[in-house]
C-alpha cells in the first residue's frame, strides 16, 4: 500500500532473472553500478534488521544503557495474551481489508476504464483521497465520526450517532472503512490501467457471441486481470501488515485493545512503556510474517507467468 | 511510510484500448454506484474545507456540515504563523532528496542486474527480493540508534536515508521489468 | 533515434552528485517546528552573554502565550537567549523521551515530575539542583511548599516548579442544573441520583474524554482516596506486593462501573479525546451537566466560550463517599509543571537556564498573566493578587484547595514508571469499557508491581 505500483506481471523470480549474457562488454564491471544501491540498502535497511534481532535479546528503556538479557523479552512477549490478540487482529485486518477493497476497486477500475467523458472527470475526483496524508484523513474522520459533534449531528440522522470509534467492535470496522476510503482509489488506478490493456477484440468477439456485460466481466475481464490482481493483492496484504499512521491517530489502539494490531503493539511497547526489547521482539515477528507472506503470494501467483496472455491474438 | 504515487506508465498496447461497447443500453447501475462512491469521497474533503474557515468556538455550536456562518481566516493565520511554510519546505526537501537518489541508484542497480552477471549482482538481486518483505516500521529502533550515533538526529537526512533504503527493492523490481523489455539488439 | 548518448561516467557522476545534494539539503533544513514569534530566534537581539539555551514546552493557550512572552522578556535582558519550541501534549511525551535518550534533549525540559523525572535522574540526564537551590534560598522560598514533592527524588531536587497548580475539579453547567432544579452533588449518592435526573432530561450527566484514558484515571484517583485514604496509592507507589488488592481498589472500580452502567457518562465517551477539547465543548454547549477535569480547562474554556465561563460555569470539590476513610479535603492532580535542566547541555547553556529561572521565571508580569488567564501560579506571591482578578472566586477556590489539602496526590501516570503507567492506563480503559471486572483489574495491576 505504500509504494509505486508495478503494472507488469508480478512473478518476481522470473523478473530479475538475468537473460542470456549479452555479447558485449565485461559483465563483471557492471557490478560497480549496483554498489550505491547495495550500500544504501545494507546500511539503512538490512543492518537495522539485524539490529532488531539483536535488540530482541536485550532489555532497554531508551535512555539508560542497553542490557543483554537473553530470551527474557521473548518469553515476556510470547506469553502475553495481548501479543496473540494483536496477531489475531492483524490477520483479521489483512483479510478484511482485502475482502473489502479488492471487489470495490475492481468494479470501480473497470467502470472508469470506459471511454465516456464524464468517467475521466470522475476518475480525477476519485483520486482525491490519495492526495491527503494518513494523519490528515484520520483527523478528519475522527471529527466526522464524533457521535456528538460529527456527521450524525450534521445530517440529523440519529442512526449515524453510533459510538463509531468507542465501541470495540465498531471501532475495528470503522478502521477498515477508513483505510478502504484511503486506498481504494490507489487500487482502482491499478485496475483501471490493467483493464485498459485488455484488447478490445476479446470484448467484440464475446459480444458477437451474445455475452452480456456481466458475463463479459467474469469471463474476460477477471481472467485477463489475473496478474494485476496479484500485484494489487501483494501490495495490499503486505501493506496492511505494517499499517500504522492512520490507525494510531484514529484510535491509538483502543478502545481497550480493539485495534491494537502488531505495528501499534510494537510502538506502544517501545515508546510508551519504554520496553525496547519487547518492541523488538514484535518487530522480528513482523519481519518473519512479512517474509512468509510475500513468499506465499509469489508461490500461489507466479507459477505460470511465462504463459503469455496474448496467445492466439 | 508513504511514497508519492506516480501515475502508472502503461506500455503501448499492441491493440486498441479496451472499451465498453458503445452499442447497447447504458450502464445505469454502474453509473449510480459511481456517483454514490463520489459522494463518499467528496464528503470528508468538503468537511475539511469548510471547517478550515470556521472559528474554534463556533465550530462546536454550529452544524458541522453547514458552511461557516461568517467565514473566518483565523485558522489559516494561525497555521501560517506556526510555520507551515517551513514544514512544507521540509516536505519538498525530503521528497526530492529521497526520490532523486532512489531512482538513480535503483536504475543503476537494475541495469546492472539485468545486463550483467557476477556474484555480486546475483547477491544483490536476492537481497532486494527479500527486501520487499521487510516492513520499515519493524526496524525503527535500530534505525534510531544508527541515526543518533552518526549524529544525524533531528535532521531531514534522518528521514531521507531510510526512505531511499526502503524504496530500493520495489523500485529495482519495477525498473528491472522495463529494462528487460528493451530489445537486446539496441545494446548490440 | 536521436537520443543523446550518455556515458556511464555521466551517470555515476549524477548519482554521486545527487547523493551529496541530498545530504547537503538535509543538513540545511532543520526538522524541528518553526519557532513561533520573532524575538526568540535571533541570538543577536540581546547582545551580552551570547549563549543560547533551548527550551521545549506545550502548545495550548493561555500557557503557550504566557511562556512566549516570558521568554521574549528575558531575551531582552541581555543575559543570554532562550529559544522555545512548543509541542502538543501527547506527542510531546514520546518526543522528549526520545530526545533525552538520543542525548539531544533541550537545555530546559518541561515535565510533570514523578516517575519520569526519576527515570531521567537515574540515567543521569538531568541536573541535580539541590545545592544551587540552597545557594539561592530566596528563589526557593518563592514557591508554595507543597509543590516540591514531585520534583524531589531520593531527597534531591531535580526540577523547578512552573506554571499553575492543577488540581482536579468537578465542573458543572449552572444553566443545566437550574433547568433541572438540582444542586451540585455533595455525596456519592447525590451523584447517582443526579445521573437519573439528567438522563431523564436528555442531558449527559458527565462529560468524559475517555480516549485519552488519563481523564478516566482521575475518577479512580479520587475514589481510591475518598474510600481508602492516600495510603492505598502510597502502597502501590512503594511497589508493595498485591497493593492493588486493597478492598478500596475493588470498591472504587465497582463504583465506577456502576456509574458507567447507569449511563453516567456521555455517549461515545471512549472515542472522545481530551486533546481536541471536545469534552470541554460538551460542557459549555450544555450537552453534559458536569465534568471532572483539571484546573487548566478553566482557562481553555475561557478562550473558547468566555460567556459560559463568566456566567454559567460552576465548580466544586469531588463528592464524599459515605463510610470513606479519606479526608474530604484531599486533592489529586498535578501539583505543578516542572522545568529540569539537561545534564548534557554545555556549561554556558546551563548558566543561561539558571539565569532564566532566577530572573525570567515568575516575574510580576508572568504571575499576573497566569492569574488573568484563570490559573493559580505556584508561588506564594500569587495569593495576594487573586482577589483582584476577574476570576477571583474560581482562583481563590483553587488556591484554598491546594493550601488546605492535607494530601495532594500526583497524577498516577506521572508518578509511576512509564511501563507501569502504560499498563495502568490500558487497564483503566478496559475497566471503563466494562471489559474487565474490578477483580481482574486488580490482578492485572498487581502483575505490574516491580519487585
Amino acid at each position: 500500500m505504500t509504494a509505486v505500483a508495478p503494472l507488469a506481471p508480478a512473478g518476481v523470480q522470473a523478473e530479475l532473472q538475468a537473460p542470456a549474457p549479452p555479447a558485449v562488454g565485461p559483465k563483471s564491471r557492471l557490478g560497480t553500478l549496483a554498489v550505491p544501491a547495495l550500500l544504501m540498502f545494507l546500511s539503512f535497511a538490512f543492518i537495522p534488521l539485524i539490529g532488531v534481532l539483536v535488540l530482541s535479546f536485550t532489555d532497554w528503556d531508551g535512555i539508560s544503557a542497553i542490557q543483554f538479557t537473553g530470551v527474557q523479552s521473548w518469553v515476556q512477549v510470547l506469553t502475553d495474551p495481548g501479543t496473540w490478540h494483536a496477531v489475531w487482529l492483524t490477520f483479521a485486518l489483512m483479510i478484511l481489508t482485502w475482502l473489502v477493497q479488492t471487489p470495490i476497486s475492481l468494479l470501480l477500475g473497470t467502470f472508469l476504464a470506459g471511454q465516456q467523458r464524464y468517467r475521466a472527470f470522475l476518475a480525477v475526483l476519485f483520486f482525491l483521497p490519495l492526495l491527503m496524508s494518513s494523519a490528515a484523513i484520520a483527523i478528519a474522520f475522527k471529527s466526522l465520526l464524533d457521535p456528538n459533534f460529527g456527521l450524525a449531528a450534521g445530517l440529523h440522522l440519529p442512526f449515524l450517532a453510533q459510538d463509531w470509534l468507542g465501541n470495540p467492535t465498531l471501532a475495528f470496522i470503522t478502521v477498515i472503512f477508513v483505510i478502504a476510503w484511503q486506498f481504494i482509489p490507489f487500487h482502482t488506478l491499478i485496475y483501471q490501467g490493467g483493464v485498459r490493456q485488455i484488447p478490445e477484440q476479446l470484448y467484440e468477439a464475446a459480444q458477437i457471441d451474445g455475452a452480456g456485460r456481466v458475463r463479459q466481466f467474469f469471463s474476460i475481464t477477471l481472467p485477463q486481470l489475473k496478474y494485476t490482481i496479484i500485484t494489487s493483492s501483494t501490495l495490499m496484504l503486505v501493506g496492511s501488515l505494517v499499517y500504522f499512521d492512520l490507525i494510531w491517530v484514529l484510535t491509538q489502539g483502543g478502545p481497550g485493545n480493539a485495534t491494537r494490531i502488531l505495528a501499534l503493539d510494537m510502538y506502544i511497547r517501545g515508546f510508551q512503556a519504554n520496553q525496547m526489547g519487547a518492541a523488538s521482539v514484535i518487530g522480528v515477528i513482523l519481519v518473519v510474517v512479512g517474509l512468509v507472506l510475500t513468499l506465499l503470494i509469489q508461490r500461489i501467483g507466479g507459477k505460470d507467468l511465462r504463459a503469455s496472455q496474448m496467445e492466439g491474438m | 511510510m508513504t511514497t508519492t504515487v506516480a501515475p502508472p506508465v502503461t506500455a503501448p498496447p499492441t491493440t486498441s484500448y479496451a472499451r465498453r461497447p458503445v452499442k447497447g443500453h447504458r450502464n445505469y447501475l454502474g453509473g449510480f454506484f459511481g456517483w454514490v462512491w463520489l459522494a463518499i469521497i467528496i464528503l470528508p474533503v468538503y468537511y475539511v474545507v469548510i471547517t478550515s474557515f470556521k472559528d474554534q468556538g463556533a465550530y462546536f455550536a454550529e452544524n458541522p456540515l453547514a458552511p461557516p456562518g461568517p467565514p473566518t481566516f483565523t485558522a489559516y493565520q494561525e497555521v501560517i504563523e506556526a510555520g507551515i511554510g517551513r514544514y512544507f519546505l521540509n516536505s519538498v526537501i525530503v521528497t526530492i532528496g529521497a526520490v532523486v537518489p532512489l531512482v538513480l541508484f535503483s536504475f543503476l542497480a537494475s541495469y546492472a542486474i539485468v545486463r550483467g552477471d557476477s556474484r555480486l549482482l546475483r547477491f544483490s538481486r536476492t537481497l532486494f527480493l527479500l527486501g520487499l518483505a521487510i516492513p520499515a516500521q519493524a526496524t525503527i529502533v535500530p534505525l534510531y540508534l544508527i541515526i543518533t550515533r552518526i549524529q544525524m538526529y533531528d535532521s531531514l537526512g534522518a528521514l531521507i536515508l531510510p526512505y531511499i533504503a526502503f524504496g530500493i527493492p520495489l523500485t529495482v523490481l519495477i525498473l528491472c521489468n522495463f529494462i528487460r523489455d528493451v530489445p537486446r539488439e539496441l545494446f548490440e | 533515434m536521436t537520443t543523446p548518448r550518455t556515458s556511464r561516467r555521466t551517470f555515476l557522476g549524477l548519482a554521486a552528485g545527487s547523493a551529496l545534494g541530498a545530504f547537503g539539503l538535509s543538513a540545511c533544513g532543520t526538522s524541528g517546528p518553526a519557532q513561533p514569534g520573532g524575538a526568540a530566534q535571533s541570538p543577536a537581539a540581546g547582545g551580552g552573554a551570547g549563549a543560547t539555551a533551548t527550551m521545549w514546552a506545550l502548545t495550548g493557550d493561555p500557557n503557550e502565550g504566557i511562556r512566549k512572552d516570558s521568554v521574549d522578556a528575558f531575551n531582552k535582558l541581555g543575559k543570554g537567549t532562550i529559544e522555545v519550541t512548543f509541542f502538543q501534549n501527547d506527542p510531546y511525551k514520546a518526543k522528549i523521551r526520545t530526545a533525552v535518550g538520543a542525548g539531544q534533549a533541550p537545555t530546559i525540559i518541561f515535565g510533570w515530575g514523578g516517575g519520569i523525572l526519576k527515570s531521567y535522574a537515574d540515567a543521569g540526564q538531568v541536573e541535580d539542583l539541590t545545592s544551587w537551590l540552597n545557594e539561592n534560598a530566596a528563589f526557593k522560598d518563592k514557591f508554595v511548599p507543597a509543590v516540591w514533592g514531585a520534583a524531589t527524588i531520593n531527597d534531591k531536587i531535580y526540577a523547578v516548579p512552573i506554571q499553575n497548580t492543577q488540581p482536579i475539579i468537578l465542573y458543572y453547567n449552572k444553566t443545566v442544573f437550574e433547568k433541572a432544579g438540582a444542586q451540585p452533588p455533595a455525596t456519592w449518592d447525590d451523584v447517582m441520583n443526579l445521573v437519573n435526573v439528567f438522563n431523564g432530561q436528555g442531558v449527559a450527566p458527565f462529560s468524559l474524554g475517555g480516549q485519552s484514558k488519563w481523564t478516566s484515571m482521575m475518577w479512580l484517583e479520587y475514589l481510591f482516596d475518598r474510600i481508602g485514604g492516600p495510603e492505598v496509592f502510597d502502597a502501590i507507589y512503594a511497589n508493595k506486593p498485591d497493593a492493588w488488592s486493597d478492598p478500596a481498589v475493588i470498591e472504587s472500580c465497582t463504583k465506577v462501573q456502576d456509574l458507567v452502567k447507569a449511563n453516567g457518562f456521555i455517549k461515545g465517551f471512549s472515542s472522545i479525546a481530551a486533546d481536541t477539547q471536545a469534552d470541554q465543548a460538551l460542557l459549555f454547549t450544555g450537552k453534559a451537566a458536569m465534568m471532572l477535569h483539571g484546573g487548566w480547562v478553566y482557562g481553555a474554556m475561557k478562550s473558547s466560550s468566555p460567556k459560559f465561563v463568566s456566567g454559567g460555569l460552576g465548580w466544586a470539590n469531588f463528592p464524599t463517599i459515605p463510610g470513606g476513610k479519606g479526608d474530604p479535603l484531599n486533592t489529586v492532580g498535578n501539583p505543578a509543571n516542572y522545568f529540569s535542566i539537561s545534564s548534557k547541555a554545555t556549561e554556558e547553556e546551563k548558566t543561561v537556564a539558571k539565569t532564566y529561572f532566577l530572573e525570567g521565571l515568575f516575574t510580576e508580569a508572568e504571575i499576573d498573566a497566569f492569574i488573568q488567564s484563570g490559573g493559580v501560579p505556584v508561588v506564594k506571591a500569587a495569593e495576594a493578587k487573586l482577589a483582584s482578578s476577574p476570576d477571583a472566586p474560581f482562583l481563590q477556590f483553587v488556591f484554598n484547595m491546594i493550601n488546605q489539602a492535607p494530601n495532594f496526590q500526583q497524577s498516577w501516570d506521572q508518578a509511576l514508571s512509564p511501563a507501569q503507567a502504560e499498563r495502568l492506563l490500558n487497564n483503566i480503559d478496559q475497566l471503563f469499557l466494562l471489559k474487565i471486572t474490578p477483580e481482574q483489574f486488580a490482578t492485572a495491576m498487581n502483575a505490574t508491581i516491580e519487585a
